[in-house]
């Protein structure tokens, strides 16, 4: 430990320390402006130089470490002078044009111009006119706006490690671009906006919507996938403005993935439905919420007295609360007396290394899965370990994902060469001797070794599983899908297999069938026997919007989404976190549903997230006793059992290898309805690789046929230069393609132009 | 007249990548190699075009963004194609003082081209250069590595004229 007085103060710090977190320690708080503090430092701006006693020359406090005894003046009259003149002369090229920016408000350089109390300008330069960029689909480019902070190229490439935009030219010149000035094409994660501290890099989303001070705001976690982000959603009466980066904070540390920042517009839907529906006789009337829980506990009524309790379901989407699922189950075992509970999810694996672990970790292997599409955060994290640890990164894809570039071994090629790959590297790890045995042993000699699998392909979770038996130190990430995948089977939605389902609906055993809030057709293990679900007695069907499966339904109730409730999700971690209520858009959460429905049936069910939590601490035992915010839940197990070994390989006849693909932007629910992510990605397209296109002669937004065994489907396509050669992929979770990927998630077909 | 890249070079065109596949082969996974890289290629190409510059970018496993960044920082590196001959017009304040100015002008009248450009049949670049530090000779051009001093502009013309006249 070091000494060092600032401004009079001492502290105690360690060696290295940053002036400024010393200053920091010390209660002095010293203005920045390029600096973020999960980047390397940089000192672009000067704003926040210091004196040192000693010393004739001022130092940047976010660059300088500190020495033992070292003397810093943080305020004086020539500091004053300085910091003055370092912000007037970012004001000569810096439009004045505040009141039409759209960081009015939150503006570091306008709070600091403030702050010196900078009133004149004593500069006659005239700031640029350049174009404003819109080749961005949601971010806007002002670069006359631009203070060259470098934060937006330095999180781009420290952290997000795509390298989207750099620094181009040189001197005065210097400005932030592309390659060639081409259109800005990235991962759309938006890190760079929020790092921005004036108003040069936009939210497209937010633009000119509003002002920061007439905004409310709550914290809350993301709804839209397993990470559990935590996040700010900025509200003014019941309108969500924008889902935003808490700083610094959560699992998230403060980042955040395409979806999650530009796709909340679905919340505020006009499309959105706000009054049930209830079907008689051919006919579809709209009634009120008590009148549909009515006509629904009639027929619950009905069926179980005639056909008993047995034919009646109770399907939860991974969308729910954990209270909500807690609820759902409730209704179902003690109120309606089936042991019908299903959901997409198993309980076959529960999650095991946490977010930070990854981070953390010395060696990384990601099976099969694009995690930097289908769990953004996930893959900041993988890439964190790659570039700024030592960890050696193995990925097995095939094709080439973002991973690309921090990974240390990247195998592809047509799936079954990638399963082939992986099952002689689990072999390795297990001992064997072969082309992998360097990158087992890689695995086997790391203290914190990390595998990251798709826990809904059967072949992978078995690779997971043997690697794990092999190797006992090696903590797992099951990448599941959904904001509370976890919690769910938690909350007793995983015990029974999805196909079970199916199989109910096929055969007819079902007579009434209760889904919170799940779209049947858009889930390839349900897409074939959703329309069996039209003719039952009862299929009760809640959803914010009229879904494929709502507009089957007799009975349709419209619920909230994420942001006009309270509750907890479990993210893929195991992590328990509280969401909180922002808008309230006068339709009821699924837990009054249930709650209604219980009551109808004789049973009070309370629908108040402190009474469900009384009630889930009592009688889910993973869960007594958890703090609801932040507590992480530990799992007996990570593999139910001994996990059967499946054919991995592709099925079918036909040139081309067809793999799920994974989105960033949807996951074809609830994203459909975002308009903004709509317009770059509004229905299902068919990835072809460079080669295959100019061999077959088809280029970019040409509409072909996809055909197999037992599917087929017409897409738009889209040419991707990371797809491998004689392979193709499309979405799963959308309406058109889920029927394909029932057949296995590994297939062969052909195009037929 | 000055030229854009596009319309030359990739026009329709396939690149012949094996010289700069070769050359990135021999630096991969090395550090720093970013330049070494980028002179060896635009000597062989002769400029840097954003195909290559996309090609050189997959094989280090960059953003080509990133190396967009270095070739434009550096005034080594050229974006678009220079001619056979590189005309620098020392326009430090010797030679400016000396009539550089109207050297400049010569060779846009002979060859419509101005500071930075290239005349269409890819003969003659104009660069305009702070000083080559050859002031007693002001004013002094280059043409590629050969030097002349002490230049009327009439003078200066016969010179443009006489390399105009060489073949290929």
């Amino acid at each position: 430990m070091v000494t060092v007085k600032i401004d009079g103060k001492e502290v105690q710090v360690a060696p290295n320390t940053l002036i400024l977190d010393a200053a920091k320690e010390a209660g002095v708080s010293i203005p920045t402006l390029c600096h973020d503090s999960r980047l390397n430092p940089f000192g672009a701006c000067r704003v926040c130089l210091v004196e040192q006693v000693g010393n004739p020359k001022l130092q940047a406090a976010c660059t300088t470490p500190v020495t033992d005894k070292m003397e810093i003046v943080t305020r004086s009259e020539k500091l004053s002078r300085v910091r003055k003149t370092a912000i007037e002369l970012l004001l000569i090229n810096h439009p004045l044009d505040c009141p039409v920016c759209d960081k009015g408000g939150e503006c570091t350089l306008q709070d600091l111009t403030y702050e010196v109390g900078v009133t004149k300008v004593r500069f006659d330069a005239k700031p640029n006119d350049t174009p404003v960029d819109h080749t961005n689909p949601f971010i806007e480019r002002d670069i006359d706006r631009c203070v060259l902070c470098g934060r937006c190229v330095r999180v781009c490439d420290e952290v997000v490690n795509i390298q989207a935009i750099s620094f181009l030219n040189r001197g005065t010149d210097t400005i932030i671009g592309t390659s060639f000035e081409q259109p800005w094409n990235c991962e759309y994660c938006g890190q760079c906006i929020s790092v921005c501290p004036v108003g040069s890099l936009n939210n497209r989303i937010y633009l000119f919507k509003n002002r920061p001070w007439n905004l409310d705001r709550v914290k809350s976690v993301c709804g839209l996938c397993s990470c559990g982000c935590t996040v700010d959603i900025d509200y003014e009466g019941n309108e969500v403005f924008r889902m935003k980066e808490s700083p610094e904070e959560g699992i998230n540390h403060g980042y955040m993935c395409a979806k999650g920042r530009f796709g909340f517009e679905f919340i505020n839907s006009i499309k959105r439905e706000s009054e049930a529906v209830v079907k008689a006789g051919g006919e579809s009337k709209k009634v009120s919420f008590n009148e549909a829980v009515d006509v629904a506990v009639e027929k619950l009524k009905k069926v179980k007295d005639t056909a008993g309790a047995d034919a009646i379901a109770v399907v939860v989407s991974p969308r729910l609360t954990n209270e909500e699922a807690f609820l759902a189950g409730k209704l179902a075992k003690d109120v309606l007396g089936t042991s019908n509970l299903f959901s997409t999810e198993t309980n076959e694996v529960n999650p095991e290394a946490t977010l930070e672990e990854v981070e953390n970790s010395d060696c990384v292997t990601v099976l099969n899965i694009d995690v930097t599409e289908s769990n953004p955060i996930l893959g900041l994290a993988v890439r964190h370990a790659a570039r700024t640890g030592t960890a050696p990164l193995a990925v097995f894809y095939p094709g080439y994902t973002a991973l690309r570039r921090v990974s240390k071994k990247f195998v592809t090629g047509t799936p079954d060469e990638v399963r082939a790959a992986m099952e002689s590297y689990a072999a390795a790890v297990a001992g064997a001797s072969n082309e992998y045995s360097e990158w087992a042993a890689k695995l086997t000699n790391a203290e914190r070794p990390v595998v990251i699998f798709d826990p809904y392909n059967k072949a992978d979770v078995k690779l997971a599983q043997d690697i794990k038996k092999a190797c006992a130190k090696v903590k797992v990430v099951p990448a599941k899908a959904k904001n509370n995948s976890v919690g769910i089977v938690d909350m007793g939605f995983g015990a029974k297999c999805p196909t079970e389902f199916a199989q109910g609906l096929e055969s007819g055993k079902f007579k009434a069938v209760v889904v919170l809030g799940e779209n049947l057709s858009a889930r390839s293990v349900w897409t074939k026997s959703a329309s069996k679900a039209a003719g039952l007695e009862l299929l009760l069907v809640t959803d914010p919007f009229m879904s494929e499966t709502a507009a089957m339904a007799n009975v349709y109730i419209p619920v909230s989404t994420f942001a006009e409730k309270s509750g907890s999700f479990t993210n893929l971690e195991g992590h328990v976190q509280s969401i909180a209520k922002a808008v309230d858009k006068g339709v009821n959460t699924d837990a009054c549903v249930v709650s209604a429905i219980a009551k109808g049936l004789g049973i009070k069910l309370p629908a108040e997230v402190s009474a469900v939590r009384g009630m889930i601490e009592k009688e889910v035992p993973l869960y007594s006793g958890i703090n609801w915010d932040g507590g992480v839940v530990s799992y007996p197990y990570v593999f139910a059992g001994e996990v059967a070994a499946t054919d991995g390989k592709a099925k079918g006849k036909g040139r081309f290898f067809l793999y799920p693909a994974s989105l960033r932007l949807h996951s074809g629910s609830f994203t459909r309805w975002s308009p903004d992510l709509a317009k770059v990605y509004g229905e299902p397209m068919l990835e072809l690789s460079v080669e295959d296109a100019k061999e077959l002669g088809i280029s970019a937004k040409d509409r072909v046929k996809v055909k197999g065994e037992g599917f087929e489907g017409e897409f738009l396509v889209e040419i991707e230069k990371k797809v491998s050669k004689g392979c193709i992929a499309l979405p799963e979770d959308f309406v058109a393609t889920a029927g394909i990927f029932c057949n296995g998630k590994s297939l062969r077909a052909d195009i037929v132009k | 007249m000055a030229t854009e890249v596009k319309e030359t070079e990739s026009a329709g065109k396939e690149i012949d990548f094996t010289a700069c596949d070769e050359i990135c082969e021999k630096y991969k996974d090395w550090k720093g190699a970013t330049i070494p890289v980028l002179q060896q290629v635009q000597e062989a190409y002769g400029y840097l075009f954003s195909e290559i510059v996309e090609r050189i970018a997959d094989n280090l496993n960059m953003s080509a963004h990133q190396i967009y960044g270095v070739i434009t920082f550096y005034a080594q590196f050229y974006t678009k194609p220079r001619g056979k001959y590189v005309i620098r017009v020392c326009r430090g304040t010797a030679c400016h003082v000396q009539g550089s100015g109207r050297i400049s002008e010569v060779v846009c009248e002979e060859f419509g081209i101005k500071n930075g450009e290239t005349s269409a049949d890819l003969k003659f670049t104009l660069e305009e250069v702070s000083c080559i530090g050859a002031c007693g000779m002001a004013p002094v051009i280059m043409i590629n590595n050969k030097t002349y001093g002490n230049l009327k502009p009439e003078e200066a013309r016969k010179i443009f004229r006489d390399y105009a006249e060489l073949q290929g």
